[in-house]
């Protein structure tokens, strides 16, 4: 059957005008600020060169510079602590709580609704209010530590460089844990009872099940949350502004907050855009991984 | 065909762009005779907490039925503002008045977007020295504070005549005391060694009244004075926390009294007014010697015209002429606790508030932060803070952290 040419036009038309405003999304909000960012890498932007609108082309230079300096290697570094403990952490607990929760008992709805409250409160509140449970002197952390005679005196949590990560690290395990746990309880949910029920009858026990049966079917489950987390905390900024402002020392400066350190407090745009390209480039291979991933594996296993 | 599309929605974009740059420069070009003054003005300061914000806009009100001009006001968060300028300097669409904090003047005037205040006609009489530095930069006044502030001592006045001690004067006394004063909850002395601009700010008063200078920050005088500060954390007279604590944390600790004295400044009187059971009192920072003058920054904030079109900046000159005025200054000054910075009126200030006595003592010696590294503030106080923060943390002994400081700003 031949169709109508001026139809077929027109069906064309109609694909190219749905796909414009993605088109044209994707280019202002996307394409134009990466591609901004990555020239402005490769020059040396000062306020006065900001400003006058001649920033010099030097090529590779505020690269060269950045790797040259300890304090990116150092940020480097605790970016990957900061991330790799947090993932650790959060999935450890939030798996725990999400098993615990896969049961019928009393207030479970009550219990797993309050364990979403850290996801409600806005990062500032919690920021700020971490900031103060764990000051050295008038903490409620410390106050607790040393009336309980755990330490004799108050830990400086957010004030000695060698604790300072660790601190930040925690608390931000604390704000990721809700989403873990409501993932992963969502994936446990949906893996078939008849399953789990066939598993015993064959004479599984409790831990054969889980190791045999739940985490298998749960994988695919885990390997987007712990992608999504990984995208999410490694560009992590604004809980270590509010706690450290990557300090004391640069002890808890991450790529994020150095990137925006560089560019909005000493105004060297070119440097602080090579870091944040580092940074991009970091959490777009892990985005592609994550879109091979949804794009296979979720959808292999769940049909 | 992608690229075709691409390239229809790249050309509206162009042409859309092309329009507002050739908007802005007809705008640009629209300037008239020397002495013509537009009717209306706009204008962006970091003035917005309640009462500043409204003592600013009174002021507006003021000045815009004094000169007839009228006055579009807009505000901004003090740490957005550079940003800010930066964007709008950028799309050209800088305001007809513009606050800036004064160390971040000179960088902004570097790059040629102000306009020398004596060409709009602005009379800096009977200014202090200090307030006519903070506005300067390469030997032209670009911007006129209208409130000037500098760092002095807060102090508890209970716990000192419960220890039976006077108010420090000099670097021994204050480490004596704020380790007599140091006892249970109670802090000798609170102030910020953060990770930002601040910790510069506070550790100022302390290197410059010992001799040090912006262009070697790692010389004896510098060392002297960040080791007093080790000193005060090591004996236990001020807090580790420091390297965490803002002017805010400050403030709260010494209102609730726990901590004996307070590095911090004026516009925490109200704060300290209201505490119940406070009482306190304020002195000038102890020197290195007796009779030593403390050398602190002088903060506040200056007036600058930007680069618009003459008629624009005839106006904002007339404007920016009445904020600086005695009636303004006096007005504003006195709802925001800060110190008027024509000389008369500080010196009034001084005999009428106590309080404020040693703040104006201080302004006569006081100094521009930007004033000898001009554009290169940014840099130099980034370095000065973290060095300030690996010493206080025992990362590097005060010399190794002041050469690493001066080996970064080179």
């Amino acid at each position: 059957m031949t169709r109508n040419p001026s139809a077929a036009r027109r069906q064309l038309i109609y694909k190219w005008l749905f796909l414009l405003p993605v088109i044209c999304y994707v280019s202002m909000f996307f394409f134009f600020p990466v591609l901004t960012n990555l020239e402005q890498s490769f020059r040396g932007s000062t306020i006065q060169t900001f400003l006058r609108g001649n920033a010099p082309f030097i090529g590779f230079d505020n690269y060269a510079a950045i790797f040259n300096e300890p304090l990116f290697w150092r940020a480097v570094a605790n970016t990957a602590i900061f991330t790799v403990v947090s993932l650790v952490g959060q999935f450890v607990i939030g798996f725990t709580f999400a098993v615990y929760f896969n049961r019928r008992f009393a207030l479970n709805r009550l219990f797993r609704a309050l364990l979403l409250l850290p996801w409600l409160l806005p990062l500032v509140v919690s920021g700020t209010i971490f900031r103060w449970a764990l000051d050295q002197d008038h903490g409620v952390f410390n106050a607790i530590l040393v009336n309980v005679g755990l330490a004799s005196e108050g830990v400086p949590w957010l004030s000695d460089p060698q604790i300072a990560l660790l601190s930040v690290t925690l608390v931000n395990i604390w704000v990721g844990i809700p989403f873990v746990f409501v993932t992963l309880y969502g994936g446990l949910q949906g893996i078939p009872d008849d399953v789990i029920e066939a598993a015993k009858i064959d004479g599984a026990g409790a831990i054969r099940v889980f190791w045999s049966i739940t985490l298998p079917l749960l994988r695919p489950v885990i390997l987007v949350v712990q992608l999504l987390g990984l995208i999410y905390t490694i560009r992590a900024f604004d809980l270590i502004i509010l706690l450290t402002q990557g300090g004391p020392a640069n002890s808890t400066q991450t790529l994020a907050t150095l990137s925006y350190f560089r560019s909005f407090t000493t105004f060297d745009f070119g440097q602080g855009s090579a870091i944040s390209n580092i940074l991009i480039v970091v959490a777009m291979v892990f985005a592609l991984l994550y879109i091979r991933v949804t794009n296979s594996e979720k959808w292999k296993v769940s049909q | 065909m992608e690229s075709k599309n691409l390239r229809i929605v790249m050309a509206a974009g162009t042409v859309l762009s092309l329009l507002a740059v050739t908007g802005c420069a007809s705008g640009g070009a629209s300037s008239g005779t020397s002495s013509e003054a537009a009717t209306s003005i706009t204008v962006l300061d970091y003035r917005v907490g309640e009462a500043e914000s409204a003592a600013t806009v009174a002021a507006m009100d003021t000045c815009s039925a004094q000169t007839g001009i009228k006055i579009d006001r807009q505000a901004t968060p003090p740490d957005q503002l550079v940003t800010k300028v930066l964007q709008l300097a950028a799309t050209k669409t800088l305001p007809s008045l513009l606050m800036l904090d004064n160390p971040d003047m000179p960088s902004i005037a570097a790059s040629g977007v102000l306009v020398p205040l004596k060409d709009v006609g602005v009379d800096a009489q009977g200014f202090s020295d200090g307030a006519l530095s903070i506005g300067s930069y390469q030997n032209n006044l670009y911007g006129l504070p209208w409130s000037v502030n500098n760092l002095a001592l807060f102090y508890n006045k209970d716990l000192f005549s419960a220890a039976g001690i006077q108010p420090p004067t000099t670097w021994d006394e204050l480490k004596s005391a704020a380790a007599t004063l140091s006892k249970g909850n109670v802090k000798g002395i609170a102030f910020s060694a953060a990770a930002d601009g601040g910790a510069t700010w506070q550790f100022l008063p302390w290197f410059w009244s010992n001799g040090a200078e912006l262009d070697k920050l790692n010389s004896p005088q510098a060392v002297e004075a960040l080791q007093l500060w080790i000193d005060l954390v090591q004996s236990g007279g001020a807090s580790q926390s420091v390297t965490t604590y803002g002017d805010g944390d400050i403030a709260s600790d010494f209102a609730a009294g726990n901590v004996a004295m307070a590095e911090t400044g004026p516009w925490n009187i109200p704060t300290f007014d209201a505490a119940a059971g406070l009482n306190w009192g304020t002195t000038t920072i102890p020197t290195p010697k007796v009779g030593d003058a403390p050398v602190v920054p002088l903060g506040g904030e200056v007036w600058t015209v930007p680069t618009t079109n003459t008629a624009e900046q005839n106006a904002a000159g007339k404007v920016l002429a009445c904020l600086v005025s005695p009636e303004v200054m006096t007005t504003f000054n006195d709802t925001i606790a800060g110190i008027p910075s024509l000389t008369d009126l500080g010196a009034k200030v001084a005999s009428t508030s106590p309080a404020l006595a040693p703040f104006v003592t201080q302004i006569q010696t006081a100094k521009s932060r930007a004033g000898l590294v001009g554009d290169a503030w940014p840099t130099v106080s980034q370095a000065l803070w973290t060095a300030i923060q690996s010493a206080l943390t025992g990362q590097q002994t005060a010399q190794e952290a002041l050469d690493a400081a001066q080996a970064s700003v080179k």
